[in-house]
C-alpha cells in the first residue's frame, strides 16, 4: 500500500493511493491519509486507479474523510479506473450516490473547478 | 456430478495481527492461480476473506483472538460450471451475517454513516453464502462460480445475466459490465443457487419505464412480482401525489409481491420517479419456482420484515414530527403574548394624557410577526413615536423586531433629532447581522404643546395626515431601510400637527392586504376609509380600518403583517399631569 500526493492547485489536491487497500493496508496509510486531507486546500481527489482492492474500512475511511472536508466546505471526489476490482466494489457499496466519481483526473479536475466557479 | 477438485487448509495461529490477513489472502492467490480461477472470481474471494476475518478480529471477542482461525480452500468442477469455496471457521462470539439485515443505503453524504458496509459487501460478492454453528464455532462458507469454457461455448439466447448491471445515474457509471454475479447486489437472490436463479430469470422480461410511468395503480388487480434494477421509483398512498407521503423504492427492492401473495387489488399508485428498469416475474415463475429456491422466501421475508420497520419507524417519526409541531405551536402562542406584551397594545394608550389621543392595531400573519410600533414620552413635552416592518415573518423576524425596539428605545431616550435614532440603530443592526434581516422604520418626536413634528424615515411608507376630511400621504425624507448597510446618513423633515389633526402611520400589510383575486387593498383605499371614519375617536377609527381590510380580503389568511398607529391632538384647555 502506498500513499503520494500533489496539489493540482491552491485549493484541490490529489491523493493518490495504490496496491492494496485491504484492512491491513488501510492501517498502513490511514494516519497519512488524514495528515494530508487535513493540511489540504479545501478541495481534494483521491486517486484510486492504482488501488487493485479496497475493504470495507478503507470505503470507510474515504466517507469519514468527505464528511469532515465537507463540514469544512470543501468536497472530496474519487477517480477510480473502469472495470477494475475496486471500481465494482465501490458501486457494489453505492459510493457514487455519496461523492463524485470520475473515470480520470482530468474529468475530476474540470469538475471540481467548474463547481468552485 | 460434482467433482472435487482440491482441498487446501491453512491455519491462521496470531489472529489478532492483521498482518496474517496477507499473509492468508498470498495463500488464497497462490492456489487460485495455480487452479487457474479466473481474476474476477478469485478478486471477490480475496476480498471476501479480507471482510470475513476482519470482521472476526474486530467482532468475534477474546475467544476469537485467543484461538485459530482455520480457512479451508475447496474447487469443484459442476456440470456446466465451476465454483470455489472458501470456509472460514472461529472461535469467536456466534454471528450469522445472513441474518444481519443491512441498514437502507444513504442517499447523501449528509446521511451516510460510517461503518456497516462489510456484510452487505460480502453478501454482494457471493454466488452462494452458508453459515452454521456448531461445535462452539462459527463456519462460513463462501462460494464463487463461473461457467466452464463448454458451458459457455452451448450458451443460447434470452435474457442475458451479464445486462443485469446497476445503474443509478450517478455522475459516471463506475467500470465495466459485471458478468455472471452481477444480480448478486439484489437482496431477494443473496445467498441463493444462482444456477437455479439464473434459469429463471431468463424467463424474466425487464421492462423501462420512462419517468413519470406508473407501475401498478390502486384499485387495480395485480398477480405479478417486480424487482427494481435501475432507477426509482415511489408509491404514492393519497391521490394528491403527496412527495411527503410517498415511499421511496430503491434498486433491489421489490414490488407487488403483497397484492401478488393474497390476491387483492393494488393498494397505491406506484410510478417511476426516473427512468426505471423492472424486473418482472409472473406469478408462475414466482410462486412456483422462485420461491422453492432455498434462501429467495427467506429473503423476502427479510424484505418485508425491513419494510415493515421502515414502515413502523416511518409512523413513529411521524407521530413524533405532530407531537412536536403541537408543543410548538403553544411555544408560538407564548412567543405571540410575549411579543403583545413588548408593545403597547393598550387602549387608551395614555389615559392620563386629554391632548392626546392614541390608538394602535396590530395583526401578524403568522402567530409572531415582525411590524413594530411604540409612542411613549421622553420628557414632559416631546413624544417619541416610531413604527417599522421586519423583513419577512414568523421567529427570525419577531426575534430581530424584538432586538430593534429595544435599539429604538435606548437611542430615542438619548436625543430629540430622530435621524440620530435611525443612525444609531442601523449602524447596531448591521453589526453582527447574519440573518440578512432588516427593518423599514419612519420615526418622529411630537412637541405636543406646539404640534411640531420632527421626523425622519429608512426605507418606510409615508404616513396620512388626516385634517378635518382631508387625508394626504406626507412628505418623507429619503432613507434606506435600517440594518443593511453600516454608516449610513439620514436625514428628517418636519411638519405641525395642529389640534384634531391626525397621523396615521402604518405598515405596507395594510395596503398590500389582498383578497384571492389578486388585487391590492391600495394607499386610496386607505385614505378614502381614513377619511370616511375622520369623526370617529382613534380607536374606532382603526376598528373601522380593520373591519375594511378584512372585509376586503374576505377573512384570507394574511399575507403580511399589518399594523396601524393613529395620533391625534386634541383641543383642550387642560395642562397635562
Amino acid at each position: 500500500m502506498a500513499i503520494s500526493h500533489e496539489d493540482l492547485s491552491e485549493d484541490l489536491r490529489r491523493i493518490v493511493l495504490s496496491g492494496r487497500l485491504d484492512f491491513h493496508g488501510v492501517e498502513e496509510i490511514i494516519e497519512q491519509l488524514a495528515a494530508l486531507l487535513a493540511s489540504s486546500g479545501m478541495n481534494v481527489v483521491i486517486d484510486l486507479t492504482a488501488a487493485t482492492l479496497i475493504c470495507s474500512m478503507g470505503i470507510r475511511a474515504l466517507i469519514l474523510n468527505a464528511k469532515n472536508i465537507q463540514q469544512r466546505g470543501g468536497r472530496m471526489a474519487l477517480v477510480v479506473g473502469g472495470g477494475t476490482m475496486v471500481s465494482s466494489t465501490l458501486k457494489s457499496v453505492g459510493i457514487d450516490t455519496l461523492l463524485p466519481v470520475f473515470m480520470s483526473l482530468s474529468d475530476a479536475q474540470n469538475a471540481m473547478h467548474s463547481r468552485a466557479d | 456430478m460434482t467433482v472435487r477438485v482440491t482441498e487446501l487448509s491453512l491455519e491462521l495461529c496470531t489472529p489478532h495481527d492483521a498482518r496474517e490477513l496477507r499473509q492468508a489472502s498470498a495463500w488464497l492467490n497462490d492456489h487460485g492461480s495455480k487452479h487457474d480461477i479466473p481474476a474476477e472470481q478469485l478478486d471477490r474471494l480475496d476480498l471476501f476473506l479480507n471482510e470475513a476475518l476482519a470482521n472476526v478480529m474486530e467482532h468475534g471477542g477474546a475467544t476469537a483472538l485467543a484461538s485459530s482461525i482455520r480457512l479451508h480452500f475447496d474447487l469443484a468442477q459442476l456440470a456446466d460450471a465451476n465454483e470455489a469455496t472458501v470456509t472460514i471457521s472461529d472461535a469467536g462470539i456466534p454471528f450469522d451475517p445472513l441474518a444481519h439485515i443491512p441498514r437502507p443505503a444513504a442517499q447523501s453524504l449528509d446521511e451516510a454513516k460510517p461503518g456497516g458496509l462489510g456484510i452487505p459487501m460480502m453478501r454482494s460478492l457471493a454466488d452462494n453464502l452458508r453459515y452454521q454453528y456448531h461445535g462452539n464455532h462459527n463456519h462460513l462458507a463462501f462460494t464463487v462460480r463461473w461457467r466452464s469454457l463448454a458451458a459457455e461455448r452451448s450458451e443460447t439466447g434470452g435474457i442475458q445475466i451479464q445486462n443485469f448491471e446497476r445503474g443509478n445515474g450517478q455522475q459516471c457509471e463506475i467500470g465495466e459490465e459485471r458478468h455472471y454475479h452481477d444480480i448478486g447486489w439484489l437482496p431477494l437472490f443473496q445467498g441463493t443457487d444462482r444456477t437455479a436463479v439464473t434459469k429463471i430469470l431468463n424467463e424474466c422480461e425487464v421492462l423501462l419505464l420512462p419517468a413519470g410511468t406508473p407501475l401498478l395503480k390502486p384499485g387495480t388487480a395485480n398477480e405479478a412480482v417486480f424487482v427494481l434494477l435501475s432507477g426509482n421509483l415511489a408509491a404514492y398512498l393519497d391521490s394528491d401525489l403527496n412527495p411527503d407521503a410517498a415511499i421511496s423504492i430503491a434498486p433491489g427492492e421489490c414490488i407487488g409481491e403483497i397484492s401478488a401473495i393474497d390476491g387483492k387489488p393494488v393498494t397505491a399508485l406506484v410510478l417511476a420517479v426516473t427512468e426505471a428498469r423492472v424486473l418482472k416475474f409472473t406469478p408462475d415463475l414466482f410462486l412456483n419456482q422462485l420461491l422453492t429456491i432455498p434462501g429467495v422466501a427467506r429473503n423476502l421475508l427479510l424484505a418485508l420484515t425491513e419494510r415493515m420497520r421502515r414502515t413502523n419507524d416511518s409512523m413513529m417519526e411521524a407521530q413524533r414530527k405532530q407531537l412536536a409541531l403541537q408543543h410548538l405551536h403553544k411555544e408560538l402562542e407564548v412567543a405571540r403574548q410575549l411579543q403583545s406584551s413588548m408593545l403597547p397594545l393598550r387602549r387608551p394608550m395614555f389615559p392620563d394624557r386629554t391632548d392626546l389621543e392614541i390608538s394602535a392595531l396590530m395583526e401578524p400573519a403568522s402567530e409572531v410577526g415582525g411590524d413594530l410600533f411604540d409612542a411613549f414620552f421622553v420628557d414632559d413635552h416631546h413624544l417619541f413615536i416610531c413604527i417599522g416592518d421586519v423583513s419577512g415573518h414568523g421567529i427570525p423576524a419577531a426575534l430581530f423586531m424584538a432586538r430593534s425596539i429595544g435599539l429604538m428605545r435606548i437611542a430615542a431616550m438619548g436625543t430629540h433629532k430622530p435621524e440620530e435614532v435611525i443612525e444609531k440603530i442601523n449602524d447596531q443592526l448591521c453589526a453582527g447581522n447574519d440573518t440578512n434581516l432588516f427593518v423599514t422604520v419612519f420615526c418622529g418626536f411630537l412637541n405636543v404643546s406646539t404640534g411640531r413634528l420632527v421626523y425622519s424615515n429608512g426605507g418606510h411608507c409615508a404616513p396620512v395626515l388626516l385634517s378635518g376630511s382631508n387625508a394626504s400621504s406626507i412628505p418623507i425624507p429619503k432613507g434606506t431601510l435600517v440594518g443593511a448597510i453600516p454608516g449610513l446618513r439620514y436625514s428628517s423633515l418636519e411638519i405641525m400637527l395642529d389640534t384634531e389633526d391626525t397621523l396615521v402611520c402604518f405598515t405596507d400589510g395594510v395596503t398590500e392586504a389582498q383578497p384571492p383575486s389578486g388585487e391590492e387593498f391600495s394607499e386610496e383605499r386607505l385614505i378614502e376609509t381614513l377619511q370616511r371614519a375622520s369623526s370617529q375617536s382613534t380607536d374606532a377609527m382603526m376598528d373601522t380600518v380593520h373591519r375594511e381590510v378584512t372585509g376586503f380580503t374576505g377573512n384570507k389568511a394574511l399575507d403580511d403583517d399589518y399594523t396601524l398607529l393613529a395620533i391625534r391632538r386634541l383641543v383642550t384647555n387642560e395642562q397635562p399631569n
